[in-house]
């Protein structure tokens, strides 16, 4: 807790505002006492005000002050939470074929844990969302097995009380967003004065206030995203499963949105385990603990799970000099280049990434971007 | 959406917007059903088409003219119902997976019923409060009295075009078999025709002797029964159920009149008529076919005291009064009860389904409906080859059902039987009660019915309706709540 503070004060130093509030919400929340939380949220909300209204740096100063004494106060209570990773779902090998269709999903196995995120990545049409609503308890398995080990005994209707399955086009909700909240957090046993203080939170921690009395019309679709999230965050559910979540979110929601997800996921609060798709590969990876790479059904690849298929090192690499140029240079070494319209792929089995780098360098190669992507699942894209 | 926030402000109240807000957030099946909501909006609705339908001109004495008005406010409840399912059906527990048990899933059918009582409430409203108009405007009692006084003040003003002659019924009063025979060869029998002869024993003579005026020996067996002339013109026999009167018999009735006759009390009494045809008459002219005599004999007869206008405004003002009481509540209690179960297992059964195999279902009931014809028709079923019919499709649908708890998939046929044997299971007794009156008609259909048998169908088909409730709030908890969630929970092929 004391690290988690600590981490707050150094986002409020160096002035990642945005995200100081939305950890100061969160450790809030971590040590459940009501008062110091809706401190918190009256905190983010004059914040939120303060940016709409574009206030000056008075205003942040004395939020950064109200900041830092709400964070000692919340050090004084903080308990000592230990942590258990406790395990959510196991699956065993399952298998899917749709009647009449061509595409089948491949036995796929694989375990999620209590605060784990887990990516899949892939082509479009490739098996993403036929895994996802597998695991859901959507779809039928046709082989193999799905345990669900926090519910023993459990019956489809406690599974889907217990995975919360946010497809990529989420379905209409009528009515105000902050009713819908309220509905949610009912829902999930949370009443009274409770409830109101955790749909508060979560629209505060979303940055969802302004369009809490709005209708489904009325906001973008990156919002509506939020908002189901927000949803089903209420509904207190052991695991997530979200459908292509930053399809339709800006960079700078996405980013957002994937740090909030790896927070939510290890909140000492309500840790949940996470599993969503998507084809944003770089940003999954970041916060991901684990990718998993699905071709034609299959999944070729899981990071972090040693593969003999392709040991070599990649990078990725912009530059304006002609292809031929670049073979050339390389020609003496066992580098190969590959090209795909905008970026050149270079692979080789005896330089690691750092020596490649430096080749490159010292080749007075000019470079306008590079990322190593030996470690990613973008090396199995072509 | 502005108008609607504008009527929400003039019309529900803060405190119950709070109380809505607090089950919100304690309650979301409460909340869900905004039985709240319906239920005070339902009342200010009771309340302003009360007081819309006392303040406006209603005269008892004229012909109803509120099916109109009934008309409006049964289009204004089936607006009302499609604005409460577009609020109903915004949230659903159910679907959400959200904590929801047996007891939630009865209290949500119990608020659904509420609500939809409401709406199916207000069209019997009008005639409700005309009742109410009508019975504080007349009561029984000088309704009962002021007829007979009017009957008298009628035949004493229309004196000299009475008829006087009593009527004759012959009887032949024999005391064996043979005889008689011997003299149903010799005439026609039948009843109650002026002129013809009723064979009868001693012990019927005595018996109809009552009914009659007087009784004349023809000889050798043959009576004559007399009737005194009928100078009822004017009749309420509803009111006469609630304020029983002891009537005089026609005999008494023509003695009086003859009796009490006096020219000079002419002028008194034909102002007395006056004030009570004032108090009685509607503006209609009311064509009965009583008395048909007097209007053979005397087409002014009627006329002359307006006495159709007045028979015509106790009629209305007898329809009106009497509507809402006895056996006729019984009947708009089961009118409003069926509506309402009917248009709540609608609802009931599309909340816990999905949209399409809602919508399967109703296909496949309309199919079968017609399937089911075709089978009466071609194999000539009688009611007792219907109701097993019935019967048969209940149990397949049943078994169909059962089949879910094995499932590992959902189906849309084990749906559309759920959906089946929840639209039906409250109607199984009726069905059976009506199965088993068929095979007693069946039984007796060359002999007559016993005794009370009507009394005691009629017991047997209340019975039967008290069960089927019964049966159907067994059933949610016991069957219906557990094969909807695990059927709606299934994932899918």
């Amino acid at each position: 807790m004391m690290k988690k503070s600590a981490e707050i004060k150094s986002f409020l130093e160096h002035g990642d505002d945005s995200l100081a509030i939305r950890r100061l919400l969160d450790y809030s929340l971590e040590i459940n006492h009501l008062d110091l939380l809706k401190d918190a949220i009256s905190i983010s909300k004059l914040y939120h005000q303060s940016r709409l209204e574009n206030s000056d740096s008075l205003v942040y100063s004395g939020l950064k002050v109200q900041s830092l004494e709400l964070l000692a106060a919340l050090d004084l209570v903080a308990p000592h939470l230990p942590f258990h990773s406790e395990p959510l779902l196991k699956v065993n090998a399952i298998s899917k074929k749709y009647l009449g269709g061509n595409f089948s999903l491949s036995p796929i196995s694989l375990e999620i844990k209590t605060s784990d995120i887990i990516g899949v990545v892939g082509e479009n049409g490739n098996g993403k969302t036929t895994l996802l609503r597998c695991l859901s308890g959507q779809l039928a398995i046709d082989s193999g097995s799905i345990e669900y080990p926090r519910i023993p005994n459990s019956d489809f209707y406690s599974i889907k009380n217990h995975v919360a399955f946010i497809p990529q086009r989420i379905p209409k909700w009528f009515g105000y967003l902050k009713d819908n909240l309220c509905f949610s957090a009912s829902l999930a046993g949370i009443h009274g004065a409770q409830n109101e203080l955790m749909v508060d939170f979560m629209l505060e921690r979303l940055n969802l206030s302004k369009y809490a009395h709005l209708t489904w019309d009325k906001i973008s679709s990156g919002y509506r995203t939020r908002f189901e999230i927000a949803r089903v965050l209420l509904f207190k559910p052991g695991l997530l499963i979200l459908d292509e979540p930053l399809a339709n979110l800006d960079i700078n929601a996405q980013q957002t949105i994937l740090t909030d997800l790896r927070y939510l996921a290890k909140s000492s609060y309500h840790p949940l385990g996470i599993i969503l798709s998507s084809q944003q590969l770089h940003e999954v990876e970041k916060v991901a603990d684990k990718v998993l790479f699905i071709k034609q059904g299959k999944c070729l690849f899981t990071t972090g799970e040693a593969s003999n298929e392709k040991p070599s090192t990649v990078i990725e690499l912009e530059t304006s000099i002609l292809r031929e140029v670049l073979v050339n240079l390389f020609e003496q070494s066992d580098i190969q280049v590959q090209y795909n319209g905008v970026f050149y792929t270079l692979s080789s089995v005896s330089y690691d990434a750092q020596q490649l780098i430096q080749l490159i360098f010292s080749k007075n190669i000019p470079v306008t971007y590079f990322r190593d992507i030996t470690n990613s699942t973008k090396r199995y894209f072509n | 959406m502005k108008i609607i926030e504008k009527l929400k402000s003039w019309f529900l109240p803060k405190f119950l917007m709070k109380f809505d807000h607090k089950l919100l957030l304690n309650s979301p099946v409460l909340w869900t059903s905004r039985a709240h909501l319906v239920s005070w909006l339902g009342l200010l609705a009771v309340g302003i088409l009360s007081l819309i339908f006392l303040t406006i001109p209603n005269d008892p004495r004229h012909e109803s003219t509120i099916y109109l008005p009934i008309f409006f406010i049964l289009v204004a409840s089936i607006v009302g119902v499609v604005i409460w399912l577009i609020y109903l059906l915004r949230f659903n527990v159910f679907k959400r997976f959200g904590t929801y048990t047996w007891q939630s899933m009865l209290g949500s059918f119990f608020l659904m019923f509420v609500s939809l009582g409401w709406f199916v409430l207000f069209p019997f409203l009008p005639s409700a409060i005309e009742t109410y108009r009508a019975d504080r405007a007349y009561n029984s009692e000088e309704l009962v009295l002021e007829t007979e006084r009017m009957n008298f003040l009628i035949s004493e003003l229309m004196y000299d075009s009475l008829i006087t002659e009593f009527s004759r019924d012959t009887l032949f009063v024999c005391d064996s078999f043979i005889q008689a025979e011997n003299e149903r060869n010799t005439y026609t029998v039948e009843n109650y025709l002026e002129g013809s002869i009723n064979i009868c024993n001693r012990e019927y003579l005595l018996r109809k002797m009552h009914d009659y005026d007087s009784i004349v020996s023809l000889g050798k067996g043959y009576y004559a029964l007399l009737m005194a002339p009928n100078y009822t013109f004017l009749n309420v026999s509803n009111a006469q159920q609630y304020f029983p009167i002891k009537r005089l018999k026609n005999l008494q009735f023509y003695n009086l009149i003859h009796r009490k006759y006096d020219p000079d009390s002419l002028t008194q009494w034909r102002s007395e008529f006056g004030v009570l045809r004032e108090k009685y008459a509607s503006d209609e002219y009311y064509y009965s076919n009583s008395y048909s005599q007097y209007e053979v004999n005397n087409s002014l007869f009627f006329d002359t005291l307006g006495i159709r206008s007045i028979e015509a405004g106790l009629a209305n003002i007898s329809f009106r009064k009497y509507l809402w009481r006895g056996e006729a509540i019984e009947v708009f209690f089961r009118l409003w009860f069926y509506c309402t179960l009917a248009l709540t297992l609608l609802v009931f059964i599309f909340r816990h389904t999905t949209t399409k195999i809602f919508f399967l279902t109703l296909l496949v009931f309309v199919l079968l409906m017609m399937v089911s014809g075709l089978l009466v028709a071609f194999l000539s079923l009688d009611e007792i080859g219907i109701f097993n019919l019935m019967l048969f499709y209940l149990i397949i649908f049943f078994m169909f059902l059962c089949l879910i708890f094995k499932s590992t998939r959902k189906n849309k046929i084990q749906g559309i039987s759920l959906n089946i044997f929840t639209a039906v299971i409250g109607f199984l007794p009726l069905i059976i009660v009506s199965l088993y009156n068929a095979i007693i008609e069946n039984r007796y259909a060359e002999t007559p019915l016993y005794e009370n048998y009507y009394e005691m169908f009629a017991i047997r088909i209340k019975i039967a309706e008290l069960s089927g409730i019964l049966l159907l709030l067994i059933a949610i908890p016991a069957i219906i709540y557990k094969a909807y969630r695990k059927w709606y929970s299934l994932p899918v092929e």
